[in-house]
């Protein structure tokens, strides 16, 4: 809807802004300044406006009728994580591989990508460390480095590596490769998670996405040539190097891999423990880093919900479908026990619902996922499995039906895994609700604790007055876009 | 003469100076002149030669055919575009002829109002001065017309609507003095707009649809007011639309899943029928007034419940709304919505006198998203970012381009969801049938390079991936020919290449790749 602009003194401001490029038009005339001053005040006008444009063949051209748009404008916020000035083709990406991303509807590189990408494509191959907020293009940023860099005359000979902590998560990077390259000519991927190779099979594609488990017992096997490998990339690094486990898997692929030119690492946190190894991972490498009042991203807009009691978390949960447009939405949960029963409470209700948790095993987890990621199920409750790097596009709520509490210590809250959870959605720059539920002393003191972490205000939604928080809820998606979209 | 031969296409020159071939270039000695040797060399240079200027023929032949069926497609797409072009010249006529009827409506309106408007309503803008008289006709006795007037200038339009309420709250079937009186002011309204002519590039009926659209905004405003003095009617209305909003939300590509929350969507509507609200004459918000229906059909009075019309707003905004938040950035996700939208506006209990509601989605799609409609404008200048439904924040700034283009993806592909829909198996009337999607598409591929945007671009984009297979289905060899215009020849126009172009043009290669259609040749 093109509503009135606010205020005429904003729009006089950008009249006095020269063109940011002279490609249609290159004066504006100063007769035509003082027209546009005139309150623009709705539709109707604009479309007298439209009408005054003369048709083809006339010598008048409509963009010197008409003010432009002040560059800061376009891109309002320079410090947000999706400010960017160049476009994928300065960055000078390989056309096919543009191909993909255009087919793909990424239309300009993100703030990551237009800073990370010159660096990773430069020669000689250097080492990259680089963090960024949630949905801002990370996966996309590597996956245009790995094509980028091999070599397509040896079809066979295994040559990037890409990490991943999950099944989940590696198979969606896989599905991430294969878009992207959907036109480079020649291009084989394959995904290395437990199931996936047959033993005895060799891994005989250019890309190989997987876990490290996985990975490591294909190289032990040598079911998996480790002389052309080029690239390896970490994606989530930050929990691959912290856990234990998965840590020294990851240390061991490395030390497989003699010949390799590339080390990258990528995640949305790089808490300080972990920075050091990281380090020692990836030697000399570039760093693009951010601070930590810098890792929410400002569209998602973060609310809570003041419940009566543990059990009316349900009734509410019901409602809040009703109080805005959501697409697809994840309900993080505590227990597998609560997952079931919110699944068939939710079901009931005619919703689509698919729940996920440790109970289930890979394959049957790989389908679940897709379901999901397809849109035939559009609410998955999960427990803290899927936290990290999952990302299914439509997802526009995630509810923290239980606040994330340390694993290892109940009575602290998890500020991290609350950090990764609500960044399932508000992907890309688009606006994304993220409502966390609180019913007791407990909860609330958690939450209250991580929003002090990060700095952020919570609003509170009311479970008393449904036409009231409509609005409220309304206002907020509203004002989040304000301007601020993506406040850094 | 190879040279020669291979320029040349013109089949009489092949075979003038094909005799001067081998044949007559064997040995003619005396001593050999009979020799079976010789015999055999002449047959096989007869044999080459014939089969070369077979060859040649068929070639030509080929060619010939090539042409003619080229000159065929060409004539038709002329054709085509001619009858496009016709019919929405038709359409447009009829607008006009429309619009002077509804002048001709409006005459008698300007005398009441005269003796109306107290004096502290002046500094109010046009729009609300000219609602304001709606209570008068409605309700000619004395206190309610001076109760408005009472109120602060502001309030007007909200204290008019509330006073028309009540009186038909409690009226029953067939209130026929008051609400006719509503469309006349709503003209009048409009009046000014009338002079806003438009394009030939613009499809028909643009203004009457942001007329619509507006009406529908006043409408809402009366619902809002109605809650205000009615607590329990505030609650039924926001439950109900809560309700609708989230069915929409749970809508699925998986068949035959939706039959829970269509069958929840229906109810509700159907439910408005039962709760008490004033009627309201839904002709205000379509293109065409429909006569009453000479069959038995539902819906065959003068007017409808107003709760009914805000709810079926109600659903057309949660349409819009899973277009822009969930087909912007899974397009697929368009279908399931584009199937409930066709099948909520063509049933007949929804619809009034036989006739489909449609037009209030389509005012509000025709503000969204006005390159449908065939609006163009620059994305670099304030009015043509207005033009082409770019939406501003809060301050007041634009939107930022990414989710400017979320946005325009997700009304493109809802667009082809709604209106390539096949109700041939229907029993009920397809409420927006294809040849809409054929007009828009044809009228942004005919924007000039100069005046083309990437909106434009993206719209178009969203409108074909997914649904070329249908609309192969409606239109066959012309479909091809269209799509050869849309993802070829017009971002080929492009005066600079853009990512948006570029995308356009990459869904020719994609469907050259996965369905082996090579739209380039």
């Amino acid at each position: 809807m093109a509503e009135a602009p606010k205020a005429s003194g904003s729009l006089a401001d950008r009249i006095s802004q020269p063109p940011p490029s002279s490609t249609t038009s290159t004066a504006t005339a100063p007769s035509a300044t003082k027209g546009s001053e005139e309150p623009e005040s709705n539709l109707s006008f604009a479309q007298v406006d439209g009408a005054t444009v003369p048709l083809g063949g006339s010598t008048l051209h409509e963009p010197q009728y008409d003010v432009e748009v002040k560059l800061s404008d376009i891109q309002k916020d320079a410090s947000s994580p999706l400010y960017s000035i160049s476009s994928f083709e300065e960055l000078g990406i390989n056309p096919m591989i543009l191909k993909g991303m255009y087919a793909m509807n990424f239309k300009k590189p993100s703030k990551i990508q237009e800073r990370a990408l010159p660096l990773l494509l430069g020669n000689p191959p250097t080492n990259m460390i680089a963090q960024s907020q949630s949905g801002t293009g990370k996966t996309a940023a590597f996956v245009i480095t790995i094509l980028s860099r091999l070599d397509y005359t040896q079809p066979k000979a295994p040559q990037a590596l890409c990490l991943a902590p999950s099944r989940e998560l590696a198979r969606q990077i896989e599905g991430v490769v294969r878009s992207i390259g959907q036109f480079v000519d020649g291009l084989t991927i394959q995904a290395a998670v437990p199931g996936a190779v047959e033993r005895g099979a060799k891994v005989e594609s250019m890309v190989v996405v997987g876990t490290p488990g996985t990975v490591l017992d294909l190289m032990k096997r040598r079911q998996y040539d480790t002389s052309q490998m080029k690239v390896l990339c970490l994606d989530e690094a930050d929990n691959m190097l912290d856990q234990q486990g998965l840590g020294e898997q990851c240390l061991r692929v490395k030390q497989m891999l003699p010949s390799i030119q590339q080390i990258l690492l990528f995640s949305a946190t790089f808490p300080d423990g972990v920075m050091r190894y990281a380090a020692q991972f990836s030697p000399s490498a570039n760093e693009i880093r951010l601070k930590r009042d810098e890792l929410t991203v400002g569209g998602i807009k973060q609310m809570y919900m003041d419940c009566p009691s543990d059990e009316g978390k349900y009734e509410t949960l019901a409602q809040l479908y009703g109080l805005m447009t959501i697409g697809s939405s994840i309900i993080f949960v505590k227990t597998k026990e609560s997952a079931s029963r919110i699944a068939a409470r939710l079901s009931n209700d005619g919703h689509k619902v698919v729940a996920i948790h440790g109970g289930f095993e890979g394959a049957e987890r790989d389908e679940i996922i897709e379901s999901f990621r397809q849109g035939k199920a559009k609410v998955l409750i999960t427990t803290n499995v899927l936290a990290r790097g999952i990302d299914v596009q439509s997802v526009s709520m995630v509810i923290n039906y239980d606040i994330p509490m340390n694993p290892q210590n109940d009575s602290q809250p998890d500020a991290e895994t609350y950090l990764h959870r609500i960044g399932r959605t508000g992907r890309f720059g688009r606006v994304g609700v993220s409502i966390s539920f609180v019913f007791d002393r407990k909860s609330f003191q958690a939450l209250s604790d991580i929003a002090k972490h990060y700095g952020i205000d919570l609003v509170r939604l009311d479970q008393n007055d449904w036409d009231k928080t409509e609005e409220i809820v309304k206002n907020v998606i509203k004002s989040s876009r304000a301007g601020t979209n993506l406040k850094a | 003469m190879g040279s020669q031969a291979s320029g040349d296409n013109d089949l009489p020159l092949l075979l003038e100076w094909s005799h001067l071939g081998s044949v007559y270039d064997h040995d003619v000695r005396f001593a050999n002149r009979n020799a079976e040797d010789v015999h055999k060399d002449a047959l096989a240079a007869a044999l080459a030669e014939h089969e070369r200027v077979r060859e040649a023929a068929l070639r030509a032949y080929e060619l010939n055919e090539l042409r003619q069926e080229q000159e065929r497609l060409r004539q038709h797409a002329l054709e085509e575009e001619e009858r496009v072009r016709i019919e929405m010249e038709r359409a447009k006529e009829e607008c006009r002829l429309r619009e002077i009827e509804n002048k001709k409506k409006q005459i008698p309106v300007p005398a009441p109002r005269a003796k109306t408007p107290p004096p502290p309503r002046a500094p109010s803008p046009p729009v609300r001065a000219v609602q304001a008289p709606t209570p008068v006709p409605a309700q000619p006795a004395a206190p309610s017309t001076q109760k408005p007037a009472t109120k602060p200038p502001a309030k007007p339009p909200i204290v008019a609507p509330t006073q028309a309420a009540p009186s038909n709250l409690f009226q029953s079937a067939g209130p026929k003095p008051a609400p006719p009186t509503q469309p006349a002011p709503q003209e009048t309204v409009q009046s000014p707009q009338a002079t806003v002519k438009s394009s030939s590039h613009t499809l028909p009926h643009i203004e009457r649809y942001a007329e619509i659209h507006q009406t529908l905004k006043k409408l809402r405003a009366m619902i809002v007011n109605e809650g205000k003095r009615n607590l329990a009617f505030k609650k039924k209305t926001g439950e109900m639309r809560r309700a609708i909003r989230t069915s929409m939300g749970q809508l699925t590509g998986e068949r035959g899943s939706n039959k829970q929350p269509m069958s929840k969507i229906v109810a509700v509507l159907k439910e408005s029928f039962q709760v008490a609200s004033p009627g309201v004459d839904p002709s205000m918000f379509m293109i065409t007034k429909p006569e009453p229906s000479q069959q038995d059909v539902p819906n065959n009075g003068e007017q409808l419940p107003m709760l009914f019309i805000y709810l079926l707003n109600q659903f057309a905004k949660a349409a819009v709304a899973q277009f822009v938040d969930e087909a912007g950035v899974s397009p697929r996700a368009a279908e399931p919505i584009g199937i409930v939208v066709a099948s909520m506006f063509s049933n007949p209990e929804l619809c009034w006198r036989g006739h489909s509601l449609i037009d209030i989605l389509m005012a509000k799609m025709r503000v969204v998203c006005p390159v449908l409609w065939g609006i163009r404008g620059s994305e670099m200048t304030e009015q043509g970012r207005a033009r082409l439904g770019w939406k501003k924040d809060e301050g007041g700034d634009w939107v930022p381009e990414q989710l400017h283009n979320t946005r325009m993806t997700g009304l493109g592909a809802g667009y082809a969801a709604i209106s390539l829909r096949d109700f041939s198996k229907s029993r009920f009337q397809n409420p927006w049938p294809p040849w809409h999607y054929w007009q828009s598409m044809a009228s942004i591929t005919s924007t000039p390079p100069s005046e083309a945007s990437p909106t434009q671009y993206m719209v178009l984009k969203a409108m074909v991936e997914n649904y070329e297979q249908r609309f192969f289905n409606f239109y066959g060899n012309a479909a091809l020919a269209a799509l050869r215009i849309a993802l070829v020849d017009f971002p080929g126009r492009a005066l600079q290449q853009g990512a948006a172009s570029s995308a356009l043009a990459v869904l020719a290669d994609k469907l050259k790749r996965d369905k082996g259609l090579d739209l380039r040749n």
